[in-house]
């Protein structure tokens, strides 16, 4: 019985920090990032991102002074860019949550040198989506009397909580709020590591500061352990709740195509689908940029696109049930808004998203394609598009057909739309490459845990 | 580690004398069953078909939820749950059993099924929906689905019973790679016979998540029969040091986490059908708000999620075996309660009815599915022995 | 010390100066998390009741060692979700059912089922508040003073070091006499830190 001999290539627990390195080269290689001047590649990025960022800025001062109408939102699509843009914001977002907390719960000891990086990207992604509802108010300085129960000058006037649209600025606000505590946590053991590498008055003070006085004492870590696992622990359903929420935007109405009942699990896996798009889109860059290979694996990356095929295919899946119930209702407006999609108008945003979003992913069935960064990079950008497109298709081609068929009518972007999309695209860089300049990218503390289970499993570094 | 665990070992094998007792009682218990069944089909064939349904449903769908959970433990290569995943295993293999277990339904379709009958060709929404809704095509979906969730079931436990002398971790990859095309096939397969055997009984009525919820009660019953099978076995002397605190703990915490998920699900699925309150979906609802049945309703609100929801959320309960025992066995009740609260109101439309039959036909079904799970141990191991991650399992310890 | 003055007066406990401990302790410094903890179980045995490890990282077993109990930020972070929970009810049920009745699309101006998401996310934001502020009040952060930074290798804790602090309220402190028992148990430098 050769072939049932034990392999020795084969390994189950791969090395997840590689290269030998130790508990001080982990300091050293993910400090020094933040301490040294950045290559050279980080300023051309910044300033082409900052540019964008201004053009976001120019396009929302643009807007206000004018109104809403400079963007193509109009009867019947009443819901154009803009929302298009939030969902695939924070969508993108949940892959942060996703990988700190639903991973840490499964012990899946691979997410430690990505999660970092990830909650950023989920607070920038956030606060990316913010944009978008705050200044489809109009009047954005005055949101906060619309969208909070704030006292407000008409005595007895209230937010109707029972719209989705209250619940989406409860679930969005509680999601920014948590992530950001979630990840000020997490960076607290590595930002006194980096007060106690500080040369320079400046650092010592700011992350003296922001450390809060950290000691690494073991009282302080039996709390801080239980609130990190806390914070996992009601991150998980709070991720799964948020794109639940945004789901339901739509799915409480009454329009065909959006009134669906699979639409929250659907939406949540799109979302995680489309965040590790995201991830793995800068990842595979930063790892290049800032030579983390030992760090970042080829194995994080491979497990990242394991579960972007998981994920794409479960929203296949709902693509597919959405088109079987379509015509099995009955329903002649079920089953013409379903049609429309594929052959109507927009059937060329719908075969793009289908290409993107489904048939793409099915690549990663290939080692080759898990393993090389490039190529997953390439497949990547690909799904981000087509998550885009998914919910662009959703919201266009569901609202362009009317009941009425007087008010059919045809979505068009302005130049508007266009810059303020490329904008936050902008911002959202900006703020990562400032998060990658200014702080310590990589979890240290976690990285030194799981390196030390290495240790104790007899593949040490020391 | 630096804990020194003084690592006791169980005895993995079940003595043939004490196997074939359990067989014998088992078998027992089928056979009175079974008579039971065949009695209430001769004097009664409309009660024991819908009765024969719902425990149908209710022992496919924990064999479902074995397969789905033991693809999802190959695809994420966890090591906690290796000790108990031969028993999951040996649940996954009752699936071919079903092909059998199956066969009885589409003698009774008019029985159970309006779209079967004779007025369904002249129904204006009904013809429309002929040529998925009907006889031919009902009877080969559930046999195509099962076949191949039975043929997956077969291969990943085949691989696992040859690691057991070859411990060859080339195995473990194969029933990765199984498992991922695995998964999806179930995800697709399930759904449809979510549709065909339970939503089709309101056959004007849709909802596309009909079928994850389907799955997340079967995954959650699951992981309840699961514990109880430890459990059992546990007070029988058997896997006491392999499957430890720490283990129970993680199975607490799965039941936990399933059963928000199928709460999850199906309030997603009833909040966005109140909220868009259009007839023809409410009336799924309304009929099962209709009189005694209202009750059944706010059992399972309570029963299915807010009381496990609280009760179960502390570290001590998850790690107790005893209050363990307890939701376990509460929540598989729950489980026949939420099918019997999904199927029986288009059977007895006016509020809550019970016919003997129905028990008869769940020790029936219940302990066939038990005949097949038991014959997995006879003389054979009740731990996967040749698994690379054993060792693992054995030292896990909760953070 | 002879009986002072002071402590025949009747002033109550807390005014009366204390005695200033003139040192935080011995403070040893190791290689592994294992000789740490090594050297935690040899001095618990010894009698040792105060002491403090410093790590760069979380050690497993490590709490077991020097005798602490579990946490109790799971209550705390409880008591806020239920705040939470509540909250919400009372917010859309005032806010909705009796502030400001505004009939929309004929649905009833309260009922648990819309009620449901802000619910959860109530209960969630404070469930997280909870923990967080929660973990600094437990752990007395910020407090950006602390005897321990006056030991020279103070800075090894946060990044490949493994230190061990022997406090001087321990009742078997004996200042300079610990360092060459910490030495002996593998500490690689050990330090009498000043208060």
């Amino acid at each position: 019985m050769a072939d049932l001999a034990i392999d020795p290539r084969i390994e189950l627990n791969p090395t997840l920090v590689q290269g030998g390195m130790t508990y001080a080269d982990v300091s050293e290689k993910i400090s020094a990032i933040t301490e040294n001047k950045p290559p050279k590649q980080w300023y051309y990025l910044i300033t082409i991102s900052s540019l964008m960022t201004v053009m976001l800025f120019g396009c929302l001062g643009y807007l206000v002074v004018t109104g809403i109408g400079v963007w193509g939102n109009n009867n019947p699509v009443g819901w154009g860019w803009d929302i298009t843009n939030f969902v695939w914001w924070i969508g993108i977002g949940h892959a942060g949550t996703l990988i700190s907390a639903v991973l840490f719960l499964f012990r899946q000891k691979w997410r430690t040198s990505i999660n970092r990086a990830a909650e950023a990207m989920t607070l920038f992604a956030v606060a990316c989506a913010a944009i978008y509802p705050l200044f489809h108010t109009g009047r954005p300085w005055r949101a906060i009397y619309w969208l909070f129960p704030a006292p407000n000058e008409y005595l007895h006037l209230w937010q109707n909580f029972r719209s989705p649209l209250e619940w989406d600025v409860f679930a969005v606000s509680t999601y920014g709020t948590v992530s950001l505590l979630f990840w000020f946590t997490g960076l607290i053991p590595d930002l006194a590591t980096l007060r106690d590498r500080a040369t320079n008055r400046v650092r010592k003070v700011v992350f003296g500061i922001l450390s809060l006085g950290w000691r690494g004492s073991a009282s302080q870590w039996r709390h801080y352990e239980l609130a990190y696992l806390i914070l996992a622990g009601i991150s998980t359903p709070l991720v799964l709740s948020v794109h639940s929420i945004v789901s339901f935007d739509f799915a409480t109405s009454v329009i065909p195509g959006w009134h669906t009942t699979i639409f929250p699990p659907y939406f949540v896996a799109g979302a995680i689908f489309s965040g590790f798009a995201m991830v793995v889109t800068l990842m595979t860059v930063a790892r290049w940029v800032y030579n983390l290979q030992n760090l970042i694996t080829i194995k994080h990356l491979e497990n990242m696109c394991k579960v972007m095929l998981a994920t794409g295919m479960i929203v296949g899946f709902a693509y597919g049930t959405e088109f079987f119930i379509a015509w099995y209702s009955g329903n002649a407006y079920e089953r013409f808004a379903f049609l429309n999609r594929a052959f109507g108008p927009y059937w060329w945003a719908y075969w793009t998203m289908l290409t993107c979003n489904v048939v793409s992913p099915q690549l990663f069935w290939f080692k080759k394609f898990r393993t090389t960064p490039a190529l997953m990079f390439i497949i990547a950008i690909f799904i981000n598009i087509g998550m885009w497109f998914e919910r662009f298709v959703i919201i266009a081609t569901s609202l362009h057909r009317d009941f009425l068929p007087a008010s059919w009518g045809y979505f068009k972007p302005t130049w508007v739309d266009i810059g303020t999309f490329a904008g936050t695209i902008g911002m959202f860089l900006t703020l990562f490459l400032l998060f990658l300049r200014f702080l310590p990218a990589i979890a240290m503390s976690e990285v030194k845990g799981v390196l030390h289970q290495q240790i104790e499993e007899g593949k040490g570094n020391h | 580690m630096a804990h020194t665990h003084s690592q006791e070992t169980d005895a993995y094998f079940v003595p043939l004398r004490t196997w074939a007792a359990v067989r014998n009682a088992i078998l027992f218990v089928a056979v009175l069953g079974w008579i039971g069944a065949l009695a209430g089909y001769a004097t009664d064939p409309e009660h024991f078909f819908w009765s024969y349904l719902v425990a149908f449903l209710f022992s496919i769908s924990i064999a479902i939820g074995a397969a789905f959970f033991v693809m999802v433990q190959h695809l994420t290569g966890s090591a906690w749950s290796v000790t108990v995943r031969r028993l999951m295993e040996a649940l996954m293999r009752t699936l071919p059993a079903f092909l059998v277990l199956f066969a009885p339904l589409p003698l009774g379709l008019h029985y159970l099924y309006e779209w079967s009958r004779a007025g369904a060709a002249k129904d204006p929404l009904l013809k429309l929906k002929i040529g998925y809704l009907n006889e031919q095509w009902f009877t080969i979906r559930g046999f195509l689905v099962i076949g191949l969730l039975s043929l997956w079931a077969l291969v990943l436990y085949a691989k696992s019973r040859k690691q057991d002398d070859s411990g060859a971790v080339r195995l473990t990859l194969s029933a990765e790679r199984w498992s991922a095309p695995g998964v999806l096939m179930l995800f697709v397969g399930s759904s449809i016979v979510g549709f065909d055997w339970i939503m089709s009984l309101n056959p004007r009525w849709y909802s596309t998540m009909f079928g994850v919820i389907f799955l997340a009660g079967g995954a959650m019953a699951f992981m309840a029969v699961i514990i109880v099978l430890c459990l059992w076995l546990r007070s029988n002397g058997y896997l006491v040091h392999s499957v430890n605190t720490e283990h129970y703990h993680d199975l607490g915490k799965w039941l936990f986490m399933l059963m928000v998920f199928w709460a999850y699900v199906s309030f997603s699925q009833y909040m966005l059908i109140w909220y868009a309150n259009m007839p023809e979906e409410t009336i799924w609802f309304k009929n099962r708000f209709t009189g005694s049945w209202l009750y059944v309703a706010l059992l399972l609100v309570a029963g299915h999620f807010i009381v496990p929801l609280f009760a179960m959320l502390p570290r001590a309960v998850k790690r107790s075996r005893g209050a363990l025992a307890f939701f376990a066995g509460w929540l598989l009740l729950m489980h026949y309660t939420d099918l019997y609260w999904q199927v029986m109101p288009v059977f007895y439309k006016s509020g809550f009815g019970m016919s003997w039959l129905s028990p008869v036909c769940l020790v029936a079904t219940v302990s066939t599915m038990g005949l097949v799970f038991w014959s997995s141990f006879r003389e054979k191991p009740l731990v996967p022995v040749g698994d690379p991650r054993l060792k693992q399992c054995l030292a896990f310890h909760n953070a | 010390m002879a009986t002072s003055f002071l402590d025949n007066l009747p002033i109550p406990e807390f005014l009366k100066p204390r005695e200033e401990a003139p040192h935080y302790g011995v403070v040893g410094d190791f290689d592994t998390p294992e000789e740490l903890l090594r050297a935690i179980r040899t001095l618990r045995v010894a009698g040792f009741t105060k002491m403090e490890a410093y790590s760069p990282f979380p050690i497993h077993g490590i709490d077991e060692a020097l005798g602490e109990p579990r946490s109790p930020l799971g209550r705390i972070v409880i008591t806020a979700a239920v705040v939470g929970l509540a909250g919400a009810v009372a917010l859309q049920w005032w806010t909705g059912a009796v502030d400001y009745k505004l009939n929309v699309a004929g649905k009833p101006l309260f009922a648990l089922e819309p009620s449901v998401p802000i619910m959860f996310e109530l209960t969630v934001l404070l469930a997280a508040f909870a923990a967080v502020l929660g973990m600094f009040y437990l752990n007395r952060m910020p407090t950006y003073y602390h005897a321990f930074f006056n030991f020279s290798r103070a800075g090894g804790a946060s990044n490949d070091r493994f230190l061990l602090a022997v406090e001087a309220a321990d009742p078997k402190f004996r200042g300079e006499e610990l360092k060459t028992l910490l030495d002996s148990l593998g500490s690689r430098h050990s330090e009498l830190v000043e208060a």
